[in-house]
């Protein structure tokens, strides 16, 4: 089975962020860049079941030059071929659009992405790459082997509340990857300084062919919710501060 | 900008989700202010009961899309339906849940149709001819306000248990269904099994006072205390998501939306930073105390008392402090 990792660089922490003039992105100083955390699982998983089944897994991103290290720590962790679509879109609509473009141009079975984002949060982009290319879709999955039928990926997703599913899904297909249950391994330096001298592809948005595809917002103003915060706060030492919350707990129980 | 609006409904058991009666109060207002129609979308296979009490619950056009092919979801089915009822109602603006539901079916409905989404917001508004939205950005330690600049019909989900749920005049709704040959459809995905609910000894939803535990208290050697707590209060211990991901408790201690739902008289969210999955879970708590070391935890958004500290050395401090009393 040939698997496309679609995987996000993310700041590990924020600092100044601020709303430029084009308003269709936040800037920040990031504190460190690191591979959003389900899109690790998603590439663990991939990376897994492509080598158990004889197949190719590839890692894919769309971002700028500093957005290919999570590309090394996909090759680290074995995937065979990486590819960073060169764009500064930053809209979940664009880069979906983007990614579902150049993943059009390989040979694929199965697509593999994360749920959600840390920084953007909008839990929009595997699920739009999946209609863009046409192929059915499993969101917050847990698990996936090959199917039972031929040419079938079977996955376990969560429904909420505890509730789960197993599909059986024919591929070609797409699969979001929820955190939980097989935890990312962690990549040996030696291998990620290996990992750093592999070729990486480029793709430009020009290369695709891409539309011009449209900002689906414009960015008003960035605020901290602390601003919105009810909660009374308890100063002191930590046994001041016990006496005062215990007194609280007491009040209630 | 005006149009129709349209909410999809999340119902269970012939019941309505809270999250579908916070979007109806708000869709409600936002057609009042626009001199426009307020539908509500229902599916599923035995939606009669649902349908029933929604006539009357002040929305203008109840859709219905009842098959037995829907009764249980199916991403596929509930996208083409989605997209159907979209079609044919034609709404301005598509409300829904940021679920498990809003989550699959309104990006894909919205490519299908090329709307515009927008995910993960906490409050809408329509301001002069501007749709806007507040929304959750990195974390939820940030928020932004943007006005929707793409193309209709928008598609927006909304954090569960923010929206406040008003008592709306009564209204006669108009039933249509939504006439579906879910026969002819080339189905690309089968469900094999169904799991429901997690089984355990333990019950969190029942307890009175939940200690809860995240990733912040530091690793499974360091819960002891948290257990100790809980036992001096006579309640439970339970977590967050990467606590059970990374197998310090089991998945029964888990609150959050892909777990359970908690509503005990006091929470006590330790080292929790205050995901919206987690938070949407706990937050109708009766007295909520967070302890966390960022002063800008999330967490500290839905708390009544606030302590920014070290768990490690708070708890010990409010054991001490329960034997005294």
């Amino acid at each position: 089975m040939n698997i496309i990792v679609c995987t996000k660089a993310v700041p590990g922490f924020i600092k100044n962020p601020y709303v430029p003039d084009t308003q269709d992105r936040v800037n920040y100083d990031a504190g460190s860049i690191v591979i959003n955390e389900s899109d690790d699982y998603a590439l663990e998983a991939g990376v897994k079941l492509a080598k158990k089944t004889g197949g190719k897994a590839t890692v894919i991103t769309a971002g700028s030059l500093s957005s290919q290290k999570v590309l090394q720590t996909g090759l680290g962790k074995d995937a065979d071929r990486a590819i960073r679509v060169d764009t500064d879109a930053y809209d979940p609509a664009r880069i979906s659009k983007a990614l579902a473009e150049a993943i059009k141009g390989q040979e694929f079975d199965l697509v593999v992405t994360g749920v959600e984002s840390s920084d953007s949060m909008a839990a929009q982009v595997g699920v739009s790459i999946a209609e863009h290319l046409g192929l059915p879709f499993a969101y917050a999955v847990l698990e996936m082997e090959a199917g039972e039928a031929d040419n079938t990926v079977r996955i376990t997703k969560e429904l909420g509340f505890g509730k789960k599913q197993i599909e059986e899904i024919e591929l070609p297909a797409v699969v979001c990857f929820q955190t939980g249950t097989e935890p990312p391994s962690f990549v040996p330096v030696r291998k990620m300084m290996m990992a750093q001298r592999k070729p990486l592809k480029t793709l430009s948005i020009g290369d695709l062919k891409m539309e011009d595809y449209a900002a689906s917002v414009k960015i008003l103003e960035i605020f901290t919710p602390t601003d919105l915060s009810v909660a009374e706060m308890i100063d002191g030492t930590p046994a001041e501060q016990a006496a005062v919350v215990m007194q609280k707990i007491k009040e209630v129980i | 900008m005006n149009g129709n609006i349209l909410v999809l409904c999340e119902h269970k058991n012939a019941e309505l989700d809270n999250i579908t009666l916070e979007l109806m109060g708000k869709g409600r207002a936002m057609a009042d202010v626009w001199g426009t129609r307020l539908a509500v979308l229902v599916i599923g296979s035995d939606i009669e009961p649902v349908v029933d009490t929604l006539k009357t619950s002040g929305v203008d056009v109840v859709l219905a899309a009842q098959d037995p092919a829907l009764k249980d979801y199916s991403a596929e089915l509930y996208t083409t339906v989605t997209a159907k009822a979209v079609t044919e109602f034609k709404p301005t603006l598509v409300l829904m849940g940021y679920t498990y539901l809003g989550m699959e079916v309104g990006p894909a409905v919205a490519v299908r149709l090329g709307g515009t989404m927008v995910t993960n917001c906490t409050d809408l508004n329509a301001v002069d001819d501007k749709l806007i939205v507040t929304r959750n950005m990195f974390g939820g330690t940030l928020q932004a306000r943007m006005e929707l600049a793409g193309a209709p019909p928008y598609l927006v989900s909304v954090e569960k248990g923010l929206l406040p749920r008003p008592e709306l005049p009564s209204k006669d709704a108009a039933v249509e269904s939504i006439a579906i040959d879910l026969a002819g459809e080339n189905l690309h995905s089968k469900i094999v099994d169904i799991l429901s609910a997690i089984s355990g000894k333990i019950d969190i939803t029942k307890a009175k006072v939940l200690v809860s535990i995240g990733r912040g208290v530091g690793g499974p050697e360091k819960i002891q205390p948290f257990r100790d707590l809980a036992a001096a209060l006579g309640g439970e211990i339970s977590c967050s998501r990467p606590v059970a991901d990374m197998g310090w408790l089991p998945v029964a201690h888990q609150v959050g939306i892909s777990a359970s739902t908690v509503t005990p008289d006091i929470y006590i969210a330790c080292g929790i930073s205050g995901a919206s999955q987690h938070v949407t879970a706990m937050r109708d708590s009766g007295t909520i105390i967070a302890i966390n070391k960022d002063p800008k935890a999330p967490i500290f958004r839905v708390a009544d008392y606030g302590i920014v500290g070290d768990v490690l050395e708070v708890i010990p401090a409010m054991i001490a402090e329960a034997a005294k009393q």
